[in-house]
This record gives structure tokens, sequence and C-alpha cells, in this order.
């Protein structure tokens, strides 16, 4: 009986290729974000908002992915922007590897800012670095201001949380004080940032703040 | 459930890693899992237990120990454990806590022969 010591990572073959993404995201000058959040939350929602509101100053490039259907891309196809889908067909995350394949068919040195969505999942993206500048999640009142506590990986990750259809929140139990006050527990680098996709409050604030960041290594 | 691709990742490198020392019969793989990892110990076990159609792996046994995680108090400098995901400091209530260990997740060793 031999005993071979390996003392390797089982996530290191990712984290290789996060960096070569990120080398190229360098090299084209590329402000790359990683959009997350659970089905439902708004996350095609806010990057149409986000579009509408920078299309004419950035030059914007979307990596959808998706499990099986290509509605998301379609939708933002709709406003003129480089798209390029990703169908995982059941795999609940995107890897950095398959980022790096679709950012083939995109055109990076004209792009300023690139956003990634994710695959709804609270989980599992977690931990697949893609080689992005920062991570955005987006939550929805009326998922409820307990989440941080049932997926904390997630949180702890995030640089920025959006929190979405604040135009609901009187019907539900959101606490979003709480939800503050919990988040200086989990992450308190976190920055969190209400908005309403559909009625457009906060969005302003939000994409002037993005604005400034794309503009930063542009 | 990405604890399948995790556990295919594991598979491929204890193959070649054997395939370079001789050995035919994984008896043993011992894992590292901190609570920071984000990967359930449950579903790396049951993913495991699937890869046992390959010779290699046949008659192989999972040990997969888990680490607390570990913070770093930079305020009033005390190392401590960090418990329900509470990133405040135990002594000072400060929440500038850098996370010493937690985070890992790797294959220690494998024995076989």
């Amino acid at each position: 009986m031999a005993r071979i010591d390996l003392v390797t990572g089982l996530l290191d073959a990712n984290s290789v290729m996060a960096q070569r993404n990120k080398d190229v995201f360098k090299e084209n000058k590329n402000y790359v974000i990683n959009l997350m959040g659970v089905p439902g939350c708004g996350k095609t929602t806010v990057l149409e908002r986000v579009i509408a509101a920078l299309k004419e100053k950035v030059t914007i490039g979307v990596v959808e992915g998706d499990l099986y259907t290509t509605k998301d891309a379609e939708r933002i196809n709709g406003y003129g922007i480089a798209t390029v889908q990703i169908n995982t067909v059941g795999e609940c995350h995107l890897d950095a590897a398959t980022v790096g394949k679709a950012c083939l068919d995109l055109s990076l040195k004209d792009i300023d800012l690139l956003v990634i969505e994710n695959i709804g999942n609270l989980v599992c993206p977690a931990e697949f670095e893609l080689g992005e500048d920062v991570k955005v999640l987006v939550l929805s009142v009326a998922e409820g201001n307990d989440k941080p506590w049932k997926y904390p990986l997630m949180f702890r990750k995030a640089n920025i949380i959006i929190v979405n259809k604040m135009d609901l929140i009187s019907y539900t139990d959101f606490d979003i004080e709480q939800f503050k006050t919990d988040m200086k527990e989990i992450n308190p680098e976190a920055e969190v940032w209400p908005v309403s996709a559909r009625t457009g409050a906060g969005i302003r604030e939000l994409t002037e703040w993005l604005y400034t960041r794309v503009k930063r290594i542009a | 459930m990405h604890e399948l691709s995790i556990i295919q990742s594991l598979a491929d490198q204890i193959e070649s890693s054997a395939k370079e020392h001789g050995i035919s019969r994984v008896k043993l793989v011992h894992l590292v899992n901190g609570k920071l990892s984000g990967v359930n110990t449950a579903a790396l076990q049951l993913s495991f237990s699937l890869f046992n159609f390959l010779p290699l792996f046949q008659y192989a046994k999972l040990v997969v120990e888990e680490r607390e995680i570990i913070a770093w108090c930079s305020c009033c400098r005390k190392e401590q454990k960090v418990g329900d995901y509470r990133f405040v400091c135990g002594y000072c209530r400060s929440s500038q806590l850098e996370v010493l260990s937690g985070q890992e997740l790797y294959i220690d060793y494998y024995e076989g022969d």
C-alpha cells in the first residue's frame, strides 16, 4: 500500500482558466460583471435597464448563460447589443473555460462593459471565478431577507447586492434594515443597492456608479 | 449539484497520479473541505460513490475532513473560530475579520496499491 500526498485543489483548473480570462479582459480594457441571482429575481430586467441607460455612453457586450433557451439572449439582442449565448444543458453554473470560449465570439477590443449573466442559482456559481472584476448579486424582496444566512457563500463573495422589486416591498415581510445589518456581519465590504427594475427607482444611481467604474478602466 | 463536476476533477487528478506511481487500486482518498468552500460533504460522498464503476475506484473510500472557518481580527488581533457565518469579532465586535482558513477544498492524499 502506498500513500501519495497530492495536496492539489479541486478548483485549480477553473482558477487557471479564470486568470487567463482576466488577462484577456485586462488587455482589452473590459470592465467585467458576473451577474448572479435566483431564477426570477430580475437579473435580465436589471440588465435591460442598465443597457438602456448606458448604451449611448459605453459599448456593452453580454454573455448570456442559460440552461436551455435563448430567450434572454433574444431580449438583450433587441437592444442592439452584441450577445453570445451559452446553453449549459443542465449544468448549474458557468465555468471559466466555457466563458473564455464564448468570448471568442465577441469583439472584446471594442467592448467597455462586459456583463456575464450566470445561471439562476444561489449556490454553485459562487465557487467558480470567471475572471470578472465584480460579482453582482440580484436579490428580489419577494425572496425574503433571510437569504444571506441560507446562502452564506454567495452573499460573502458578492461585491454588490442589488435588492430588486422594491416597488413590491410593502406586500412582503422583507426588512431592508435587518438585511443591511445582516450583510454587515456576513460581508461588511459589500454594497447594497435597493432598486426597482420595473419602475426604474434607484436605477439612475446604480448606472452612474457603474459608469464611473467602467470609465476608470476603459 | 456542482459536487459531481468536482468529483470528476478529483477522479481525473488521481487517475493521472496513480498512473505515474503504478497504482491500480485506490483504497482511500482523503479530502479537506473547509466550511466556507460552499461544497456539501454529503453530495461529495454521493458523487464519489458513482465512480465505483471505474476499476481504479471500485474499492475506494472517500474520507472528508471538514475544517472550521478561522479568522483573525485586525482590530484586537485575536484569532478565532467563526460560527454561523457571522463575521463579527467575538471579542471586540468589529467586522474587520480576515479569514485565515475554511475556504480550502483539496485532495490531501490517497492510498492504494
